[in-house]
């Protein structure tokens, strides 16, 4: 089952064996997670997401039209999603950047980590439009063919929005000291 | 577009792994050119890596279950070639018969309890009857 395209698993589904949808479930639902993740950095909030994510796919399904890419489907509803839910937040919700957990680990982990939170927060810090682009090019390693499928935009500007928005990273991580190399 | 435009295009395109032999030409002699091109790019490098090794995280213990637990009993319809899921399982369709048939039996009989049930909101059991009160002798 795991060789099947994803339209050969739609269809089973479509006639009826539950399955074939858990198969499309295994192999989308991380990078669904994941996205859901970038976009909120919330765990909790991210969970609710992809549980929506796939139940409305599976409601939907029908409606799905094989002329496009399955995942791009699913990926356009994961990011529809995870925007409803920022937007459904209290505005004077705080964004809690802190790491997990406080014990640092060996150096060279700890100044990973510390990077990694530093750009989760730097992600956090864009426009909702500008953090899209990242999370579908860097998180769902998405081509721009695709991300412009995903977002209904035109190419070119999907490229501007992208370059932009590394552009806007670049800056705030150098903002936090983050030295050039 | 502005030569810085093309600049960045040129960068992000290396970034992408969709540059191709003439812009690749065009890259480096951009940056032995200008040492601020240089510094863009290994900034800009440094960010997508960065990105890049960004650790995936795993999904949340239960995740899985709960979403393929969480899904209608029916097939999702579609175009033609679908076929029911519920009609595809000879014992749902038996035992929802069967419950049916018990519902129907027990109803007559079930208003005696039926201030209890008739309290959840939203339920086809608030609009059951309300119970008659026993006259006073």
């Amino acid at each position: 089952m795991n060789d099947e395209s994803d339209g050969a698993l739609v269809r089973r589904t479509c006639s009826g064996e539950p399955r074939a949808f858990e198969a499309l479930v295994r192999r989308h639902e991380k990078t669904v997670f994941n996205a859901a993740l970038r976009m909120l950095h919330d765990r909790e909030e991210a969970r609710d997401v992809v549980q929506t994510v796939f139940l409305k796919v599976y409601e939907h399904l029908g409606e799905y039209d094989p002329s496009h890419k399955f995942y791009s489907w699913i990926y356009r509803i994961a990011l529809n999603e995870s925007i409803k839910s920022l937007q459904r937040r209290k505005p004077t919700a705080a964004l809690d950047f802190e790491t997990p957990d406080g014990t640092p680990g060996p150096e060279s982990a700890f100044d990973q980590r510390q990077l990694s939170d530093g750009m989760a927060a730097a992600i956090m810090s864009l426009r909702t439009e500008y953090r899209a682009v990242i999370v579908l090019r860097h998180f769902m390693d998405c081509s721009y063919e695709d991300m412009a499928a995903i977002l209904e935009l035109p190419e070119k500007t999907v490229k501007s929005r992208l370059f932009s928005a590394r552009q806007l990273l670049k800056t705030a991580m150098e903002t936090r000291g983050w030295a050039s190399e | 577009m502005t030569s810085q435009d093309t600049t960045l295009e040129l960068i992000n395109a290396e970034i992408d792994g969709v540059l191709t032999g003439p812009q690749r030409a065009e890259l480096n002699r951009l940056l032995l050119a200008d040492p601020s091109v240089r510094a863009l790019r290994d900034g800009l490098t440094r960010t997508c890596r960065t990105l890049d090794e960004m650790p995936r995280a795993e999904i949340p213990a239960g995740l899985h279950e709960a979403i393929v637990t969480g899904w209608p009993v029916a097939a999702p319809k579609s175009h033609g070639y679908r076929r029911a899921a519920f009609t595809g399982r000879p014992l749902l369709r038996y035992a929802a018969a069967l419950a049916a048939a018990c519902w129907s039996v027990r109803w007559p009989s079930s208003s005696a309890n039926s201030t209890q049930r008739s309290s959840a909101p939203g339920s086809l059991l608030a609009r059951s009857p309300m119970p008659r009160m026993p006259r006073r002798e």
